[in-house]
Order: structure tokens, then C-alpha cells, then sequence
């Protein structure tokens, strides 16, 4: 449904190019879940806005049930914008505090006009509202009413009241109250099994992505290092930094204390990237061709696909 | 000896003239020389106001209404606070770019402490700075010492405004969320450079989070709050291990590590009340799967297990939901 090929996102910082996104290929089929993971400057937000077609890529397509919305405008484009939704980390960021929330709801309806009068898209807001948990009176309140859990409730349901096929979810629950995470998590759950939406899931929580991804991606300085099913990467991370990523993640057991950190210093600049292998600067198992070479991504015989040159080379995985 | 940082019944509010407003209210809570204290809570549960009354930081018009607070023994009062501030405890905030000027060199800033909290001059001060940012493992500390705060990353940033806490030689360092904000391998960093402190210096943390998994790396005993309430108070192991109040077992039943995967969360209904919603009693009572009419009296303070290994649970339930 969702299918990324080869993309390259760049843009010009004073008379440097940054490669925000270096060549990336991915699909997401309708009601499927992709995880992607990496650190800040990985280029997982240019990614989505480049799904989202938000900004061009320079090289490489992205389409959405075979439309690209690169060669489009005016009401093409917009009938593309629809399949594609963007649900915010932070839920009062991003709606707007001087309009009641049958005003947020009513928007993209009158943009994309659905429905044939107000009196059909308001009875589509009350069922919306309804699929998402909250009651009827909040159609007439306002964002400062509601809590952190509630916003991102009304946020999933503007996301979701046009009809996509690609939600893009930001970090969706990073800035909830932990007590109401799970809430939040099981309604998206909820959502994809009746709507068969798919979701780019943008997320730093390993635990979490666990749990709701059906297939990863890795990120690092741009390029995706490793894909595969989220039992792959968890269960046999065939990169390096996969490796890392997942032994930095804190544990709740406090009898499984990790002694040392897994990966010193910190992510290098995209404005920067190094030759050969991106990651050989923080590698514990760099070699030789590291320096020189850039691996691409293969197919590994664990099932994902990793880009190492080392990956044969690397001592078996046991996740404790 | 006493402990480093002692607060007792802490209450803070504000007064107007219908009375006394409680936000925070009856907080316990010590740390030792060298030990590691994680105080859990969401937002408005009174995990920072309680810090920030450490610091007498407290924004009008809220006050301390009654309680004591002592470091090593000498009490913090309003006039005190100030004297003591930066010099016997320090404060590292979630966002460090706020905290730093971005005007002046990460040098500069951590020398300026030490002249006025140490009494150190010119040279000697830079010199402290510098042998600060080494020890906080900040790579090269002589050329980034004479650095801006925008030329540093988030996890640098970070490790200065530690550092300023060690230059000063403060007891107690109370941290806000301070790797919120940073990539989890960076929080990795972080939080391995504070044990090591722990355990060289023998520094008294006060380490806030909502992330029970980063107390778990890194605490030796653990305060949850709700509600500006203390509900539990124990070791680090019994906590993950037997958690005593209703509250701390859903949280950690929510957690995504311990799903079936499949399966949807443990979810806890509802949402934290605001400090206008919170009624008389327990003021989790309205999410709580073991409330009775009982929570509707104050809360009770109840002690688990054995003194070496005590576990104090402010819960009516208590007695129900310990043998699960």
C-alpha cells in the first residue's frame, strides 16, 4: 500500500548538503504495523514527512496505493493527503485552542468534502468520538479542557475520521502520563483491527515497539541498517547497532542491571556522514572494509536484512 | 550520621482566604550518603515541587505549609535556602538548554558556581571547571570548556550541568527527568556516569522519573507519589518484585515488557486527577479495582516486610491486594 523506493531526502544548510534521508526503501501493507527506530538526525521524521508529501524527495518515489504524490496538485494532491494522516506526540501542541473539537473534527471532513451536509459529518464526528472513548458533550469543549490521554484521543480521532489508509504515528503516547499509555496503545490496537489501517509507528521505546510493531525498521544517519519482523530484530539483531540499541534500553528488573553502556558517543551530524560504513566510528566490530566500503542491505539467513559486513562475524545473541 | 537529604511530612499549598490549599501533601522521604533515591510519579503527583521546595524554589504563591527539611542535619528554611542552593544541593533539570546560558562558555558557567560556592579565583576556578568536566568523562575537557552550550549535544549539555553540581561539591543532587529529553543510548551514558558518581563520591541522588524502568537500572530505593501523596516507599528489588500498593502493580502490569504479546495492555481506566479533583481520601479511589467506601477516610500508612527491608504502603487495601 504504502511503498518508499530508494528515497533521498536532502536539504541545503548554508552551502552543505544534509542527507536527512540517503536512499530508503520501504512497504507498509494495509493494517500493518512498521516500527521505525534510531536516534535523533536518523531521519525517521523526514521519512514520515516524506510520506506524509510534505517534502520532495530528490531522488527515489513514494507512492500510496500506487499514487505518487510528487507529480501531483491542486485536487490530486489533495485527495492523496487524505490517505495519509499524522497523529502528534504532543496532542495540545497540535490542536488548535480556539476551536471547540467538533471545529478539529469538522475540518478535514470540509476539506476533503465528505458527506453531504453538516447535519451527516456532524453524526460522523459523534461516531468517531465514540470510536475513540470519549462522550458526546466534549464535541462542544474546548483542548484546555481535557488531559494529556484525552487530547491525544481527540488527536487519533482527527487523524482517523477521513478514511486513511497510512496513519504515521510521532511518538504517539512519549508525552502521556505513563498510567494512561496503555489506554492509548490498546485504542490504536482497536483501531487498525476494525479500520485495516496501516501504521508507520515512529518510536525510542524498544519495549514498547515490541509490543506493537509487526515488522522494524532501523534507522541510522539516514538509511535503514536493518528490516525485518519485529521477532527477527528482537530475537537475532543481525546489525551492530540493532545489538546496541537493544542492550541500551533500560530493563524493568532490577536484578538485570546492565554493568556497561552499549554504545559510546553520540550520534554523528547527517551534515557529516562518515566514508565507508555509517556506524564504524561506534562499531565494536569494525574491520578493515568498514573504512572503505558501504555495505548495503542484504538478505541475512536469520530472515531480516542488515547491512554489515560483519554480520557472519558477529558472536550469537542472547538477549539478557 | 544523619541522612543527607531528610524530609519529613513535607505539606505545600497555598493560602488564601478560604484557607489552605494542599498540593503536596504529608511527604517522607530521606536519602544517604551515596545512594540513589527514584522518585516515581506522573505529572501533578508533587515529585518536583517537592524538589524545587529543597531548592526554596517554589513558585508563589506556593508555600511550604508545614513539614521539615533538612541537608546533613541543617534545616532548609526560606531564609537558609538561598545559602545553600548550588552549594549544598544542586538541581539538573530535564532540559539543560534552559538551564545553561547560551551567552557564555560551559566553562565560564561551572567556574562561576565554584568562585561563589567554593570561594575559588580566576585561574583556579577555570582549572576546577575543567577537572569537573573530565571527571564527568566529557571527552577533550580543556577545548570544551572554552565551548557554547549550541556547540554541545544533549547528552553534553547534560554532563556540564553535572558537572557543576560536582565542582561545587553539593551533597545531594536532585535530577528532573534528565534523560528524558536524550536518545536512549546517550540515557545508557547518563546513567552509568551517575552510579559511578554515586559510588566515588558518595553523592546523595534524588533521581525524578515516570520511567520505572530507569529506576530499575539505576535506583537502590524507590518513592512513588500520586497525587501530591506518598503510596509506596521501598527497596528497588521489593518494589519490582512485590509492589504494595494497588497503584504501583497496575502500573507495572501496564508495562509492554510484561504483555502477552497479542494481547492488549493492562490498562489503568480513567486519567491522574488535576489538584481541584481530588476529593477527600485516596485519590487514586476513582481508578482503583480494590477501592472500597474505606478510601474515602485518610490515607493510612501501613509497614510491609521486616524493619532491614521495610515497605511503607499508603493504601486501606493494603491487606487485599498483598497476597496477589
Amino acid at each position: 500500500m504504502l511503498a518508499i523506493k530508494d528515497v533521498h531526502v536532502h536539504y541545503m544548510v548554508g552551502r552543505r548538503t544534509l542527507r536527512a534521508v540517503d536512499g530508503v526503501s520501504l512497504e507498509i501493507a494495509a493494517g500493518e504495523t512498521l516500527g521505525i527506530v534510531g536516534e535523533s538526525g536518523c531521519g525517521k521524521s523526514t521519512l514520515a514527512k516524506a510520506a506524509l508529501g510534505l517534502v520532495n524527495p530528490v531522488q527515489g518515489t513514494v507512492s500510496v496505493d500506487g499514487q505518487n504524490p510528487a507529480g501531483l496538485s491542486g485536487s490530486a494532491l489533495l485527495a492523496f493527503r487524505r490517505n495519509v494522516q499524522m497523529v502528534f506526540q504532543d496532542p495540545y501542541a497540535s490542536l488548535s485552542p480556539r476551536r471547540t473539537i467538533l471545529q478539529s473534527l469538522l475540518e478535514p471532513l470540509e476539506v476533503h468534502k465528505i458527506g453531504k451536509d453538516r447535519t451527516e459529518r456532524i453524526a460522523r464526528a459523534e461516531a468517531i468520538l465514540d470510536a475513540v472513548g470519549l462522550d458526546q458533550s466534549s464535541l462542544r469543549r474546548y483542548p484546555h479542557e481535557f488531559s494529556g490521554g484525552q487530547r491525544q484521543r481527540i488527536g487519533i480521532a482527527r487523524a482517523i475520521i477521513a478514511d486513511p489508509k497510512l496513519v504515521i504515528l510521532d511518538e504517539p503516547v512519549s508525552a502521556l502520563d505513563i498510567s494512561v499509555r496503555a489506554q492509548v496503545i490498546n485504542l490504536l490496537a482497536d483501531i487498525q483491527r476494525a479500520r485495516n489501517v496501516g501504521y508507520m509507528f515512529i518510536g525510542h521505546d524498544l519495549a514498547l515497539m515490541r509490543h506493537v510493531t509487526d515488522r522494524v525498521a532501523v534507522m541510522y544517519l539516514g538509511r535503514v541498517v536493518e528490516l525485518g519482523t519485529t521477532t527477527e530484530i528482537f530475537d537475532n539483531p543481525q546489525h551492530p547497532y540493532t545489538r546496541s540499541l537493544i542492550l541500551s534500553a533500560p530493563n524493568p528488573d532490577p536484578t538485570k542491571r546492565s554493568t556497561t553502556s552499549a554504545l559510546d558517543g553520540d550520534p554523528p551530524s547527517p551534515l557529516d556522514i562518515p566514508t565507508g560504513c555509517r556506524f564504524q566510528a561506534r562499531c565494536a566490530f569494525k574491520s578493515e572494509r568498514c573504512l572503505s566500503a558501504d555495505p548495503a542491505l542484504i538478505q541475512m539467513s536469520g530472515g531480516q536484512q542488515a547491512s554489515c559486513h560483519n554480520s557472519e562475524k558477529l558472536p550469537n545473541w542472547t538477549a539478557d | 550520621m544523619p541522612a543527607v537529604l531528610e524530609i519529613e511530612n513535607l505539606r505545600i499549598g497555598w493560602i488564601d482566604s478560604t484557607g489552605e490549599h494542599v498540593i503536596v501533601d504529608g511527604v517522607n522521604m530521606s536519602i544517604q550518603a551515596g545512594e540513589i533515591l527514584g522518585i516515581v510519579g506522573e505529572s501533578g503527583s508533587g515529585k518536583t515541587l517537592s524538589m524545587l521546595a529543597v531548592l526554596g524554589l517554589l513558585p508563589a504563591p506556593l508555600t511550604v505549609l508545614s513539614g521539615s527539611i533538612h541537608i546533613s542535619g541543617s534545616p532548609v528554611t526560606p531564609a537558609t535556602a538561598a545559602g545553600m542552593r548550588g552549594k549544598r544541593a544542586a538541581m539538573v533539570f530535564q532540559d539543560p538548554m534552559t538551564s545553561l546560558n547560551p551567552v557564555f562558555t560551559v566553562g565560564a558557567q561551572i567556574a562561576e558556581a565554584v568562585m561563589l560556592h567554593q570561594g575559588l579565583k580566576g585561574r583556579a576556578s577555570m582549572d576546577a571547571a575543567v577537572d569537573a568536566l573530565r571527571k564527568v568523562q566529557v571527552p577533550d575537557p580543556e577545548r570544551r570548556a572554552k565551548q557554547y552550550p549550541h556547540e554541545l549535544s544533549g547528552g553534553m549539555r547534560q554532563r556540564v550541568m553535572i558537572a557543576m553540581a560536582l565542582a561545587c561539591k553539593s551533597e545531594v543532587l536532585l535530577a528532573d527527568e534528565p534523560t528524558t529529553a536524550l536518545d536512549v543510548t546517550v540515557q545508557a551514558q547518563i546513567l552509568q556516569l551517575l552510579r559511578q558518581l554515586q559510588r566515588e563520591n558518595g553523592m546523595a541522588i534524588a533521581f525524578i522519573t515516570h520511567d520505572l524502568a530507569v529506576v530499575a537500572e539505576l535506583c537502590d530505593r524507590v518513592v512513588v507519589m500520586y497525587g501530591g501523596k506518598v503510596f509506596e516507599s521501598t527497596d528497588v528489588e521489593t518494589l519490582f518484585a512485590k509492589p504494595g500498593h494497588p497503584y504501583t502493580q497496575a502500573l507495572l502490569e501496564s508495562l509492554p515488557d510484561r504483555a502477552v504479546p497479542g494481547e492488549p495492555l493492562i490498562s489503568i481506566p480513567g486519567q491522574p486527577p488535576t489538584s481541584g479533583q481530588r476529593g477527600t481520601g485516596c485519590p487514586f479511589k476513582a481508578r482503583c479495582r480494590v477501592a472500597t467506601t474505606a478510601c474515602d477516610a485518610p490515607l493510612p500508612l501501613i509497614q510491609l516486610g521486616t524493619s532491614e527491608k521495610s515497605q511503607l504502603v499508603a493504601c486501606h487495601r493494603v491487606s487485599e491486594v498483598a497476597v496477589c
